[in-house]
């Protein structure tokens, strides 16, 4: 097992200039990390800062070279991967076509029956619009980019929130199958849920992550 | 063909012979030069008269056109020069008009300035009886065919730039497709405006009898330069009885700089008469001229014709584009449908304005539009105007506008799957246009992607 390590400390995360969390220290080793908290406390937004969305900001120790100069799609290029907790639609734009762009743009050549046998879906939805399945399916979609971009870092927000317990199989499936190899974190309100994963388990307790 | 690369952006500089100033004596000159019949100096005239007596227009924007200065005729001079020249014009826009033919299935009329450099097409003649040339040969092996048809669809009084272009115009293209024909490939005009000082006034005419087919497509381009040209063209399109033709245009003329220094305008009239039965379909990609007057429109003058028109503009810097369509059903069960897509970045502004008139005869008959707009940067201007004319209590008329942004939170999702500003830009103006540029032909399909992505880039 290779250990992927990401080591962020003395590190506050604002909103609008504004603070609203603080990192002491915080490791997240490959396999499956789990950050829980109640609604608000700011996990989302630790995600938002960590990819440099607009208005948000991380600053403190971060073991990712040159990170205060790198840009949100260079981040991606060093093998860091979001699914956000939103549900994006995208006018026209189907799976297939931005995958495929996905692909082409990382200069990736991908192994779509592999994909395709693992998740069936994503052949079946390949030309929906992005964004009109079903939520949970929406969701099993937005994990596909980590077939395509094979990233080392992987952030879920809310990912199981609402899942059928068909769609929350599949996706105990798929970390299963990346958690010898990646290091997942996910932010969720059913920590239960992952109990077979040997989850490492963050608290955000009074703005702190611990 | 290609229909853009950084060498359409090159004048080539070549000798010619030029006739200036829009007077009447320039009139005489350019019908002398082209040696026409009295029949067709004498329609000149008159429409010189119109011209003269008519006011320029300046209702959507304010422009100035020097027109004692303009450069109405201008023709290589046949020298050795000249002609080496007009074949590195041919070289790079990468154009090679037998081999066009014989390998992509397009047969091609090549514009350059005031004349055409093709002939006609003797194998569609003798195979088909379809008549492909220039309406310049047209006018001296075809006459009466020509002025049976020449100012049917738009009269000379028709606006102050349709009375300038009868007045002056030079070549464009004549199409003649006989009845039951399906042309067996696609006839293709392309226009080039290689002369920094000439203006070009196209014709071109296409007529499509009885249960014929025909796929047209035309393309343009023109050199960078700071000063404003004049391209003022007219089409007709007479189309009879259950005969179809198919209308691609991607206009591309210089469109000035990020100062608004230079550019084309572009004021063109283009008219189709659709028969019983008939249909027109036209598909127009606008991407370039610093101002632009167009509105390409369908009479459905009989019962159960038809017309669809998919237009693109992206328009950027400071142009100006001011298109649209008009319907005119005047026929039993006559059908429009209308789909406009346009994306306005920089401090440009584009408006879409249509036009659905509907006579009390136009029973059982439906119109549906709509207008799609993408404001891409908050210094730009999108406007939608639709005009309803309908006087038939049956008429079944669907219309629907909407304005978009690009959504911030769209461009971040894009980003957190590693495409930076301008891949996301490319993806999504892509994917927004893919609608209208799905309809064109294979052989621009591509090149229209390629085109717009080097204008998202400003390379274009």
């Amino acid at each position: 097992m290779n250990n992927k390590e990401i080591i962020i400390k003395n590190a506050i995360v604002k909103n609008c200039d504004e603070e609203i969390l603080k990192i002491d220290n915080l490791e997240f080793h490959t396999g499956i990390n789990i950050i829980v908290g109640e609604n608000g406390a700011g996990k989302s937004s630790f995600f938002s800062s960590l990819f440099k969305k607009e208005d948000y900001v991380l600053e403190g120790e971060i073991n990712i070279d040159n990170y205060p100069k790198l840009q949100t799609f260079e981040l991606v290029k060093l093998g860091y991967y979001l699914v956000q907790q939103q549900n994006m639609v995208v006018d026209n734009l189907t799976y297939e076509v931005l995958w495929k762009h996905m692909a082409e743009i990382n200069n990736i050549t991908v192994n779509w029956e592999e994909i395709y046998n693992f998740f069936p879906i994503a052949q079946e939805k390949l030309n929906n619009i992005i964004g009109t399945c079903s939520g949970g399916e929406n969701r099993i979609m937005e994990l596909i980019p980590v077939f395509i971009l094979n990233p080392e870092y992987v952030f879920l927000d809310e990912i199981d929130s609402g899942l059928s317990s068909i769609h929350k199989e599949q996706l105990i499936k798929f970390l299963i199958h990346f958690k010898l190899e990646k290091t997942f974190v996910l932010i969720t309100h059913q920590k239960e849920d992952f109990n077979e994963l040997e989850a490492q388990e963050f608290v955000l307790v009074e703005g702190t992550i611990k | 063909m290609t229909i853009y690369t950084t060498e359409h952006g090159k004048t080539n500089d070549i000798p010619s012979k030029k006739l200036k100033g829009l007077t009447l004596n320039t009139l005489k000159g350019i019908s002398a030069f082209r040696k026409e019949k009295e029949g067709v100096l004498e329609f000149r005239k008159k429409a010189f008269d119109v011209w003269e007596t008519t006011k320029e227009p300046h209702w959507s924007f304010d422009y100035t056109i020097d027109y004692k200065n303009i450069y109405p005729f201008s023709q290589p001079d046949g020298s050795i020069e000249s002609k080496e020249r007009v074949e590195k014009v041919l070289q790079r826009l990468n154009i090679d008009i037998k081999e066009q033919k014989r390998i992509k299935n397009i047969a091609l009329d090549f514009v350059l300035d005031s004349v055409s450099l093709s002939t006609m097409d003797m194998e569609l003649y003798n195979e088909y009886g379809i008549i492909f040339c220039s309406l310049g040969e047209a006018l001296e092996k075809f006459s009466d065919l020509v002025m049976q048809y020449l100012n049917t669809v738009v009269p000379i009084n028709d606006n102050y730039f349709a009375s300038l272009n009868s007045a002056f115009f030079s070549d464009g293209t004549f199409v003649y497709v006989p009845k039951e024909v399906h042309c067996p490939v696609d006839i293709s005009s392309y226009f080039r405006l290689d002369s920094l000082f000439a203006s070009q006034f196209e014709r071109t005419l296409i007529i499509a009898e009885e249960g014929s087919f025909l796929n047209y497509l035309e393309g343009c381009s023109a050199p960078v330069s700071k000063n404003n040209q004049l391209h003022s063209a007219v089409v007709e399109i007479i189309i009879k009885k259950n005969a179809v033709v198919n209308y691609h245009t991607l206009q591309n003329w210089y469109a000035g700089n990020e100062k608004g220094e230079g550019g084309i305008y572009n004021f063109v009239t283009k008219r189709g008469i659709c028969h019983e039965g008939a249909e027109l379909n036209w598909t127009q990609v606008e991407l370039g001229s610093s101002f632009t007057w167009k509105y390409p429109s369908t009479v459905l003058l009989g019962d159960n014709s038809k017309t669809t028109f998919f237009s693109l503009a992206y328009t950027q810097n400071k142009m100006l584009t001011d298109t649209g369509t008009k319907a005119i059903h005047l026929g039993k069960n006559t059908k429009s449908y209308i789909v406009s897509k346009s994306i306005v970045d920089g401090e440009s502004k584009n408006t879409f304005r249509f036009k659905i008139k509907v006579s009390p005869n136009a029973t059982n008959s439906s119109s549906t539009s709509i207008c799609d707009s993408l404001i891409k940067s908050s210094t730009s201007q999108s406007f939608s105007l639709p005009h309803f004319e309908i006087n038939s209590s049956d008429f079944k008329n669907k219309h629907e506008a909407k304005t978009y942004k690009i959504d911030a939170e769209i461009l971040f999702w894009l980003k957190t799957k590693g495409f930076d500003s301008l891949q996301s830009d490319k993806l999504l103006l892509s994917v927004f246009s893919f609608d209208i540029i799905s309809k064109l032909p294979d052989e621009f399909y591509s090149e229209v992607f390629g085109l717009l992505e080097m204008k998202i880039e400003g390379n274009g």
